[in-house]
């Protein structure tokens, strides 16, 4: 049943400019400083990847659904993020 | 106060849409606050994604849905080995299309955080293999009722053991070495083992395992054979996967 419901969730990835991408963050309580590094704007700390445990760069950030999840991009840490929190929000 | 007909065109738009709108800054105050509010309300609905590589999100989405990822989970449950397994079977569409830069990026970011193991996997993907293994997987945890934990258990070992239980044949290898070959895993009765092959190199295997199970050779070691998987690729070749099983519960060597 879990399974079911998960598979008949379809999310769409885009990309986005970097405009639109900062757009959203701030939206979202987050600011990009002069070098393109993400911060929290609640406590003006450097938004650290959950999956990469790393500084994220505006350009390299994935924003993906949840309770806004941004993470560094690539193909392993897209496919953890699937294993670690899509699979957890969309149940 | 927005003009009603401006609030029925906004009301219209997609999250992607009101995104661009929001950035350019070319709307009025009011409707840029409200804009605002239902860019919050439409992101809360999961419906998006952003990202700077869209087709490779949507490929693991896809993956994440297929009955081959589902029957992995079903068997080894949630595990960091699902992020591989997800990538093997990414690596293997990539594979069968030729994409071999996206491959190496792949690779040096699995070998970074997970070294030989991560490595292995990816490969299974990418010679083919990781299908068969997932078909097996899933048989024998049907078959016997094992658990998640005994089933995660077991494909560690399989990984670990993975040099030592495959044979990937190739046409100048030859049928005769293949035959030998063959004889000599059964004889260090081996739990399991693994032959892969593509192509004419598939058929030359295909002949060279008749002639065992013809001879009565596996059945007379002690093994089952199995054919588990025959697909055609892109080039129209076909990828074979045979699993040969030791059917004696004594003097083998398990994984």
């Amino acid at each position: 049943m879990v399974l079911s419901i998960m598979n008949d969730i379809d999310v769409k990835f885009e990309d986005i400019d970097i405009e639109e991408k900062k757009a959203l963050m701030d939206i979202l309580g987050y600011y990009i400083d002069e070098n393109g590094l993400i911060y929290n704007k609640e406590t003006k700390k450097e938004h650290i990847c959950p999956v990469t445990k790393d500084v994220v760069f505006v350009e390299n950030a994935s924003i993906l659904p949840g309770s806004t999840v941004i993470i560094n991009t690539t193909d392993l840490s897209l496919s953890e993020y699937f294993t670690e929190f899509f699979e957890k929000i969309l149940n | 106060m927005i003009p009603p007909d401006v609030y029925s065109e906004l009301l219209t738009k997609s999250l992607p849409e009101l995104l661009k709108l929001y950035a350019a800054g070319t709307i009025g105050k009011d409707a840029i606050e409200w804009v605002k509010l239902r860019i919050k309300k439409l992101w809360e609905k999961k419906q998006y994604g952003f990202t700077p590589e869209p087709q490779i999100a949507s490929g693991l989405q896809r993956i994440n849905k297929s009955d081959a990822y589902q029957r992995t989970k079903g068997c080894i449950g949630n595990n960091p080995y699902l992020n591989l397994i997800r990538l093997g079977l990414r690596i293997e569409e990539l594979s069968e299309k030729g994409k071999i830069e996206a491959i190496a990026n792949m690779r040096n970011n699995v070998y970074d955080k997970y070294g030989n193991d991560g490595i292995k996997i990816l490969n299974m993907g990418s010679t083919g293999a990781l299908m068969p293994i997932i078909q097996h997987l899933s048989d024998i945890k049907i078959k016997n009722n094992y658990s998640q934990t005994y089933m995660s258990d077991y494909f560690k070992k399989v990984i670990e053991n993975w040099a030592n239980i495959t044979i990937f044949h190739q046409t100048e290898h030859r049928k005769e070495a293949l035959i030998e070959k063959i004889k000599h895993y059964m004889d260090a009765h081996l739990e399991i083992f693994f032959v892969f092959s593509i192509g004419t190199a598939g058929d030359q295997a295909k002949k060279a395992i008749s002639t065992l199970n013809n001879n009565r050779t596996i059945q007379k070691k002690g093994y089952m054979l199995t054919l588990i998987s025959r697909k055609e690729d892109q080039m129209g070749r076909d990828h074979f996967s045979w699993i040969f099983r030791n059917t004696y519960n004594f003097d083998k060597v398990f994984l």
